[in-house]
């Protein structure tokens, strides 16, 4: 038997009197690209904040191929292969496209953060334009990311999540804010993803998103209220009762 | 001409410009350049923690005056100086960061400012109580580089020292800001959140900008003692920590020519304006009022385009 990727149990999480989590129980195996739906305020996000160590829970715990990520604090769970994409793009605005890109690579080399330069920062820059070309943005090394439509900046993000190598990469609704068209784009490079990357994705975009899924996971008030194929959810009356039912016809706006 | 000529042939035209000062300015003027690369020390200083770091600090003063204590206790009372005293004190200012920087880099934005100016007065208020060391208010008198008539005891030779030493601290501050290292302190002013997910020790990286500033922070304390042949519990001030800050801001933030440029200009201002009045730090305040509303970005600002 194989290690899931990600499991967490019995995982509460409430800032101050508010329940925000409630509970959860969620597995994630390898390779998998698991979706979770969920309303506004379900608590997905808060979810990504703790796998991710940003915020600590009160109670449960949560494992990463098996080993506790307790504790953890976000950089070295970051080192351990668990990356995310935050639901407002988050890049190095004023740095240039290329001072992104290398960032991200340099946090994935031993001295990443020498005084003297080393040998490795020739092969980083080299890496750095195949990158650049890889994701067709030969040319634009130098532009100032802050100045690159929003769509591009998602892409950005992507890009460095990507560098960093990730086990378990939670993507938090990379579709938002993008058109139909910057949408499509990056729902290709996720579905197009190695399989020894296993994928939590948040995403509203209903129809993109079980076309990408594996398994789908409906959260309602802090909770997993089900889990199942594509299909199974589809199919279910109270998935259909807590959130697409109330959402299908945003479907198209999202 | 490029931006990088322009660097080039500026540094050049200013490095030999200051080298061949002692040649043609008078032994006042002179004394007053010098009195200024010391400042660029601190400014320096306060640039790598401000300018390349993104935390405000008001607490630069903390080093400046462990230096320059250090230097002048080891003169007083042991009689150890010249550089293994210059050493001495950049070494308790290189430990005093490091324990200092494990506490306050644990707050962020205000409160780190904050708890910056609290060390700083701590230690003002050490040296200004405990008397039997310190010499309290009234400080220390007779510190000095090197023995009477000795080389380093003549103005010129002590002028090139301290040139010296500001070159030297100016190319590690390019270093710096050109290593990983360097590369990796942007990305935590610019977003530390997006450093930690990036897998990047956030605090670990602002700690090290922090020793490295104390450092020099303790260099410049020490040669300001030896400079003034005396001290008093005044280098420890937060307006001593202000007046590097708005020399950086002037010079330009996050530049490497930026905190010295400040520091000529706002040291030559106070020398020329204490001796007509006694407003200085009421044009300190115009300066501080006008670089934020002209040259947000600081003098080296105006002639760079974009960003730093």
């Amino acid at each position: 038997m194989t290690t899931d990727a990600l499991t967490i149990r019995g995982l509460h999480k409430r800032f101050r009197s508010l329940r925000v989590i409630t509970g959860l129980d969620l597995t994630v195996a390898q390779g998998e690209r698991h979706v979770i739906f969920g309303p506004n305020g379900a608590g997905k996000t808060t979810l990504f904040n703790v796998i991710s160590g940003q915020i600590r829970q009160e109670q449960g715990t949560i494992q990463l191929f098996g080993e506790p990520l307790d504790r953890v604090p976000v950089f070295r769970r970051a080192r351990r292969g668990v990356v995310r994409t935050q639901q407002v793009s988050s890049v190095f605005r004023e740095l240039t496209l290329r001072e992104n890109l290398e960032l991200a690579l340099q946090a994935q080399t031993a001295h990443s953060t020498a005084f003297l330069p080393r040998r490795g920062e020739g092969t980083l820059s080299e890496t750095v334009n195949e990158v650049l070309e890889e994701w067709s943005w030969g040319g634009r090394g130098d532009t100032v990311v802050g100045t690159l439509a929003y769509g591009e900046q998602r892409r950005v993000e992507l890009a460095t999540a990507l560098l960093q190598k990730p086990r378990l990469l939670l993507l938090d609704e990379p579709m938002a804010g993008l058109t139909e068209q910057e949408s499509d784009r990056i729902a290709e490079t996720i579905a197009a993803l190695d399989r020894s990357i296993s994928v939590l994705l948040i995403e509203h975009h209903v129809s993109i998103a079980l076309q990408i899924a594996d398994r789908v996971s409906v959260m309602h008030q802090g909770t997993m209220v089900a889990s199942g194929t594509p299909e199974q959810i589809s199919d279910d009356e109270l998935v259909r009762e807590v959130y697409l039912g109330t959402s299908a016809g945003h479907e198209g706006r999202n | 001409m490029t931006r990088r000529r322009l660097a080039v042939v500026g540094t050049a035209l200013a490095v030999a410009a200051a080298a061949s000062a002692p040649l043609w300015l008078g032994g006042y003027e002179l004394g007053v350049l010098n009195l200024a690369l010391v400042m660029g020390l601190l400014a320096i200083s306060t640039n790598i923690v401000l300018g390349f770091g993104g935390l405000v600090t008001l607490g630069q003063g903390a080093f400046f005056g462990l230096g320059a204590y250090t230097a002048g206790l080891l003169s007083t009372y042991a009689d150890v100086r010249g550089f293994a005293a210059v050493a001495i004190a950049v070494a308790v200012g290189t430990v005093a960061a490091g324990l200092v920087g494990l506490v306050v880099l644990r707050s962020q934005g205000l409160y780190f400012m904050m708890l910056t100016i609290a060390i700083a007065q701590l230690l003002y208020a050490v040296a200004f109580r405990w008397r039997e060391v310190s010499g309290g208010p009234e400080g220390l008198v007779g510190v000095y580089f090197g023995q009477p008539g000795d080389l380093f005891d003549r103005p010129e030779w002590f002028y090139a020292l301290t040139l010296v030493c500001l070159v030297v601290c100016t190319v590690i501050a390019w270093r710096l800001r050109h290593s990983p290292f360097g590369r990796s302190l942007i990305g935590t002013r610019e977003n530390a959140g997006k450093m930690a997910a990036l897998g990047f020790d956030v605090r670990g990286i602002q700690l090290r900008a922090f020793v490295a500033a104390g450092a020099i922070a303790a260099l410049a304390g020490a040669l300001f003692a030896y400079y003034n042949a005396f001290l008093d519990p005044s280098v420890f001030g937060i307006d001593m920590s202000a007046l590097a800050l708005i020399m950086v801001l002037l010079g330009g933030s996050g530049t490497i020519a930026g905190p010295i440029i400040g520091a000529v200009i706002l040291t030559f201002l106070q020398s020329s304006l204490t001796s007509v009045s006694s407003a200085w730090l009421l044009i300190l305040g115009i300066v501080y009022v006008l670089v934020v509303i002209v040259a947000p970005r600081g003098i080296v600002g105006l002639f760079t385009r974009g960003r730093s």
